[in-house]
């Protein structure tokens, strides 16, 4: 009979950090992971921050850059609103980033194997080409974990499930009754497109260690809530967009066509140019958006729950992998406790929510926990906003002869026919209460 | 860039014998109005041909698109065996 201590499910962030603290601890852990290796059928945008891994990995940083498991530090990062054809900017570039890495550009089957290698020399057990298709149980607990293998039961005495945003064993271990549903979630796709080092480096005004992000909202989602980006990795960009399936289900455009509007769009056409059909890679994802009211059971009797599959994802800033990164270090920093006082039960591991409260992640996700409900049922901060905006950035900027005091009341004129005063602070009120 | 070109750059290692995708009830999804598993899906699985619903698993990016937005949960949505499936050289 095959037994570990605990049995982690999924080596993707949160389960090889949740894998890491446990072995630091002294545990014998088993994490298994379905793919061919860690990071095979990972996918995100490609923003890691860096400042979970610093808690778990003794300097992080320089072995990352090091061991090549990152693209470029990012240095600069961008809001873009489209409208028909133009561009509203709002952007910060702070070199000392390159200094003091605050975030980096990642292709996810490189930096998952990095984190998996790391994990393994810890002692971890990595058990790849492996899925676990369910749980094995004994008087109402789980025992283990019954594997796609032959014989591939292995037993443990506590499992953590990492498997990321389908909740697939979340809801076979009781966690969660009923599955995601169209308005928790984002359908992502996204293409990795080739394009050279010297040319990202003249093209984003950076050197071969910096980088840039674009988060990018307007014309390209078609009225649609959703969010598109690029972001430059070493010698190609990361270029994709989401929106939440609840919207796209009602609309006859399929995902791949809202990333060719992105890409056809003649602000971003012009950015990635000639290469634009240089594509490496076609990946799709679902991004957890249903933020703090969509959150399972996070615990149960010998089991916990993190990362996506705990939907702890703060979409608002584009933030997920350090969530999952620091729930993986939470859950298992509960299970160590809960061995060390010799009971694992749900009593023991309450205390798993509560270090979630105390940290980033669900005082983040409390303090947002309205905001995309607000941004949904409110079109107009998709619809009309980036384009009205833009214009009036066009009108603003225009030296024509027409006198300033004039130019200011063609301004106030187009805001007050196309949204109203009156709805523009109410606007302005519901945005300012959704992220206060 | 079609679709199928776009795919056809990616890595998959086919499991020819079990199909991790499978349709519950045929019938239910001729009932079904907007089948928003053709519409949602982005590796276009998913082909009505008017009788039955043609189930595309080689070219699946286990997303899990389909499974949320089918609003009458007719799909058997499973990841494929250990080792089979959609293999992200960069991700």
């Amino acid at each position: 009979m095959i037994k570990f201590d605990v049995v982690v499910i999924g080596g993707g962030p949160a389960g090889l950090s949740a894998a890491l603290t446990l072995a630091k601890s002294g545990m014998e852990v088993a994490v298994v992971e379905k793919g061919e290796y860690a990071g095979s059928k990972n996918v995100m945008g490609g923003v890691l921050y860096t400042h979970p891994l610093l808690e778990i990995v003794d300097n992080a940083v320089e072995r990352m850059v090091n061991e090549k498991a990152v693209e470029r530090s990012v240095i600069e990062q961008n809001m873009f609103l489209l409208g028909n054809g133009s561009v509203l900017k709002v952007g910060h570039r702070n070199p000392e980033w390159k200094n003091t890495p605050n975030a980096f550009t990642v292709l996810r089957a490189k930096f998952d194997q990095w984190f998996a290698k790391i994990v393994e020399e810890a002692g971890v057990l990595i058990i790849t080409k492996t899925k676990v298709e369910d749980f094995i149980w004994e008087n109402g607990k789980i025992k283990g974990v019954i594997t796609s293998r032959p014989e591939g039961e292995i037993y443990c005495k506590a499992v953590i499930i990492a498997e990321g945003v389908n909740p697939i064993l979340t809801m076979k271990a009781g966690l969660r009754k009923e599955d995601i549903k169209p308005n928790m979630a984002a359908v992502a796709v996204k293409e990795v497109i080739d394009m050279p080092e010297d040319i990202i480096n003249t093209a984003f005004n950076v050197d071969s260690k910096s980088g840039v992000t674009y988060e990018i909202l307007g014309e390209w989602s078609e009225g649609m809530f959703g969010m598109g980006f690029l972001y430059t990795n070493k010698d190609s960009i990361s270029i994709g967009c989401g929106v939440l399936i609840e919207e796209l289900k009602h609309r006859n455009i399929k995902p791949y066509q809202l990333l060719d509007n992105l890409k056809n769009h003649p602000i971003i056409s012009d950015i990635i140019g000639e290469y634009k059909n240089n594509v490496k890679e076609y990946l799709a994802h679902l991004i957890p958006e249903g933020g703090y009211y969509s959150i399972p059971q996070l615990y149960g009797d010998n089991v916990l729950v993190c990362g996506d599959a705990a939907m702890l994802v703060n979409s608002i800033h584009r933030e997920g992998s350090n969530h999952a990164i620091t729930s993986g270090r939470l859950a298992a920093e509960t299970l160590v406790d809960a061995f060390n006082k010799g009971e694992i039960s749900k009593k023991t591991l309450k205390s798993y929510v509560e270090r979630l409260k105390e940290s980033f992640i669900l005082k983040d996700l409390e303090k947002y926990k309205d905001l995309m409900p607000t941004m949904e049922k409110n079109q107009h901060f998709i619809e009309l906003y980036p384009s009205l905006f833009n214009r009036l950035a066009t009108r603003f900027l225009t030296v024509d002869g027409t006198p300033k005091t004039d130019v200011e009341w063609q301004i106030i004129d187009s805001l007050r026919n196309e949204r109203g005063l009156i709805g523009l602070g109410m606007d302005a009120l519901k945005l300012w209460k959704g992220v206060r | 860039m079609r679709i199928e070109d776009k795919l056809y750059l990616n890595r998959y290692r086919t499991n020819e014998k079990e199909p991790h995708l499978k349709i519950i009830d045929e019938k239910v999804c001729e009932k079904c109005e907007g089948k928003p598993c053709i519409i949602c899906c982005p590796a276009d699985v998913y082909e009505w041909d008017g009788k039955s619903m043609e189930v595309k698993y080689e070219g699946c990016l286990e997303c899990g698109t389909c499974r949320v937005v089918c609003p009458y949960k007719n799909i058997d949505w499973n990841y494929p065996k250990g080792n089979y499936g959609i293999l992200y050289k960069f991700g």
